[in-house]
């Protein structure tokens, strides 16, 4: 009877274990209708059949797995599919593992890299290659790709405008020989913070070369911290993104240039990051709590309503051009309106005892014309008579002083029209009697006094 | 297009807000100057002839903070704090040699110190872009350079500032372009520019008015100057994102920009070389001056001036794709010789 309790304990605690190791699994996409899911004691090759159902065959590797694989989860390593083989690749980039002819081995002559954690990895016309990624304090920016012959990796050397701080917890979308990255995270130094960057990149996989296609029109998470609750998996040419604790999920398409929202329907609660699509098919492992087993569901991602589409991204080309033709018509119109206001408005001269000036040019003035000009500061138009009253000498006859006041105007038009090259008075005749003379000062000038 | 419409809703009110507070504060500051006797002396090289204060630079920067604290309450305005300092470092150097006149090597100390604060903010010209077949810098020589270029764009600006409105339109062609690029690149920073803008349009009235004229000052030239040369150091700096990198190269962008700045600036340094003059001598050798003795008004310099710098900038832009960069330079030295002998000569 004691050794029952003992024989309890041992039970369950190798029940314990059997569930921890099915805990740790990785589910990877075949084709459109059938994905794996390997384990450490073998591959499960599911495939959908009619109705809906998945027919599940399993297969034991038939050798032992690599050491370096033992060290670390499958859900730690990150995919990708080429020639028929599925190759895993160790947390932060270096150590490559093939999965080919039910066996798992290790493909590389390289070592734990640890410089590309949260990197992108991919295949592209029987390459792999791993974009970006945080290591040793700061994120990295460039772009590795693995040599089948040497077993190493090499650096590829990209050209353009590549996001140069570097590009941590990223999304990225494969599109034909374009791969986007967009809502990522830069720490380009050991003492720089994380910063979102809320550009879209695209690399061109032909020639790599980047470019800068415009900046995010929505909204995306500033700390990374908050980002990290998203989970992430392509969706045929688009990507599909969740927050945890939202009832809603996203699919960005690149090409449409549109995120589609829809309502999850509390359908998707229990999804987390272990999860992938097969054909239009979400396919994920849900643990229940009371047996802690892990199982696989699916549902069709079809089934979801659209709630809303916004605009993915804004075309920085177009928006700087529509810009740069507000900012033409507005410096045209700065200078229709500086040149209007100054041909309309009236030319200042001013006036002291000694001189009249202006901004440009001065001239010496006589005690006569002084009292002339200064009558012009009242009123622009002055009448034969005042102007003669200015003048008036009971010394000399009428005549004389006709002389000497046309004398006196004509050589104050002369030294104006030498020095500011205006008539500054003009002689008219009186429209209301055409007997009187009368005296203007030019067309829009003004007079002023200096204090 | 509801984002961009929103975006141009409140870059317009900020505009026209920013254009009133300015041509409102101007006129109070002026009246409060000319109470207190506080005038711009006449002298043999000055170019006005009539009273005028030099309190527009002051009264720019009050009405941008005024503005820039609304905007910043209700707006997701958000602006580089290191930069805004160094920026603001600038101003209070200029409030001091507007009252106290500051002498030029305790200004350029100052400028100095600014150019570092500045440096805090994380921008640097980190980037030769293939001038001299050199791009990434050591960060040694980032930072010499950085503050090489901002102490000569703070002066450029200042030795500018000689004609009524030129400075503030030069000025104004920088911002309305600048403002493209950030729009794109860091629109958190966007409404600095209509803010800016209209602060510079309400002091140009005053700037352009016969009777109670207003000049910017040391004040204005400082402030403007170290905003531009934020901006500059910006774009040049190859962590940033700039839309125009598609259009034209970086350094001749900047180069562009503030043409006639540099162009003058060096011009007549090399003439006071040539004669044996302190570079930094005060004259009137500068090419507006040039214009005025030739018989152009102010404004009509100053607008002629702004109008061949906008067209040298607007013609590399659009050709720039085409022709490539050394047929550029080539052909905007070509275009600056024959404005020279058009206008200048």
């Amino acid at each position: 009877m004691r050794k029952i309790p003992v024989c309890i304990f041992l039970a369950f605690s190798l029940f314990s274990f059997s569930q921890e190791n099915l805990k740790d699994f990785l589910l990877v996409t075949k084709d459109s209708s059938s994905f794996y899911t390997f384990t450490k004691k073998g591959v499960y090759l599911s495939s959908f059949v009619e109705e809906n159902k998945i027919k599940k065959e399993f297969f034991p590797y038939t050798k032992e797995l690599p050491k370096s694989l033992l060290d670390v989860g499958f859900k730690q390593l990150k995919t990708a599919s080429l020639n028929n083989s599925i190759y895993f690749l160790y947390p932060g980039g270096g150590i490559l593992f093939r999965y080919k002819g039910k066996k798992i081995e290790r493909i590389d002559k390289s070592f734990a890299h640890r410089n590309q954690f949260t990197g992108h990895f991919f295949s592209y016309k029987n390459s792999l290659y791993l974009l970006g990624g945080y290591g040793y304090w700061t994120t990295k920016n460039y772009l590795t790709k693995f040599s089948f012959q040497s077993g190493s990796w090499d650096i590829v050397t990209t050209i353009g405008p590549a996001p140069s701080g570097g590009i941590n917890q990223g999304s990225f979308i494969e599109m034909e020989n374009s791969l986007f990255v967009y809502d990522f995270y830069s720490r380009p130094s050991i003492l720089s913070i994380d910063v979102h960057n809320k550009n879209l990149f695209e690399l061109d996989l032909e020639n790599f070369k980047w470019s800068q296609r415009g900046s995010l029109a929505g909204a995306y998470d500033s700390k990374i911290e908050s980002s990290r609750m998203s989970i992430r998996s392509p969706y045929k040419e688009s990507l599909f993104e969740k927050k945890a604790n939202e009832e809603v999920f996203k699919i960005t398409h690149p090409s449409s240039n549109l995120v589609s929202v829809f309502s999850s329907e509390n359908k998707l609660s229990k999804l987390n990051e272990s999860f992938i699509f097969v054909g239009d098919n979400l396919v994920y492992a849900s643990r229940n709590a009371n047996s802690l087993e892990s199982k696989i569901s699916f549902i069709d991602i079809k089934t979801f309503e659209v709630l809303k589409q916004e605009l993915f991204y804004l075309d920085d080309g177009y928006l700087f051009r529509t810009y740069l033709i507000f900012a033409a018509i507005f410096s045209f119109a700065i200078i229709f309106l500086v040149f209007l206001f100054f041909k309309t408005r009236s030319k200042i001269f001013y006036l002291n005892k000694q001189s009249l000036f202006n901004q440009m040019s001065s001239i010496l003035l006589l005690k006569e014309e002084f009292a002339l000009l200064t009558a012009f500061k009242n009123s622009a138009v002055l009448e034969n008579n005042f102007i003669l009253n200015l003048f008036s000498d009971e010394t000399k006859s009428l005549d004389a002083i006709i002389k000497k006041k046309n004398k006196l105007i004509n050589d104050l038009n002369q030294k104006c029209k030498k020095s500011f090259k205006i008539d500054l008075i003009i002689k008219k005749t009186d429209k209301a009697d055409s007997r009187q003379v009368i005296y203007l000062l030019a067309k829009n000038t003004r007079i002023v006094v200096e204090d | 297009m509801i984002l961009f419409n929103s975006t141009i809703i409140s870059l317009l009110l900020f505009l026209i807000l920013a254009s009133f507070v300015s041509y409102f504060l101007n006129k109070y500051i002026y009246s409060v100057f000319s109470k207190n006797k506080i005038i711009d002396p006449i002298n043999s090289r000055s170019s006005h002839r009539s009273k005028a204060t030099r309190s527009g630079g002051l009264s720019v920067f009050l009405s941008i903070c005024l503005c820039l604290a609304i905007a910043g309450s209700i707006t997701n305005l958000e602006l580089q704090p290191y930069g805004f300092l160094s920026v603001l470092f600038m101003a209070l150097t200029g409030i001091a040699d507007d009252f106290f006149n500051v002498r030029y090597r305790e200004k350029f100390f100052l400028q100095i110190f600014a150019g570092i604060i500045l440096l805090q903010s994380g921008y640097s010209i980190n980037s030769f872009y293939g001038i001299f077949g050199v791009f990434d810098i050591p960060e040694w020589l980032s930072i010499f350079v950085t503050l090489f270029v901002f102490i000569v764009i703070v002066n450029a600006i200042n030795l500018i500032d000689g004609l009524d409105g030129l400075a503030s339109l030069i000025s104004l062609k920088f911002l309305i372009v600048m403002g493209g690029i950030i729009m794109v690149g860091a629109s958190e920073m966007l409404l600095f520019f209509p803010i800016i803008i209209g602060a510079l349009l309400g002091f140009l009235l005053h700037n352009f008015s016969s009777i109670k004229k207003v000049f910017l000052g040391d004040t204005g030239s400082l402030f403007i100057g170290a905003t531009m040369a934020f901006f500059v150091i910006y774009v040049l700096d190859s962590s940033n994102q700039i839309v125009t990198d598609t259009y034209i190269s970086r350094p001749l962008f900047c180069v562009l920009l503030l043409i006639y700045p540099l162009t003058d600036t060096l011009r007549a340094i090399v003439l006071r070389s040539y004669k044996n003059q302190s570079p930094f001598v005060a004259d009137r050798i500068h090419l507006h001056h040039r214009l005025a003795d030739k018989g152009y008004e102010h404004w009509a310099a100053s607008l002629l001036i702004f109008i061949l710098s906008v067209s040298l900038l607007a013609f590399n832009l659009l050709f720039f794709q085409y022709i490539g960069l050394v047929a550029c330079i080539a052909s905007t030295i070509s275009l600056m010789l024959t404005y020279f002998y058009l206008f200048f000569k």
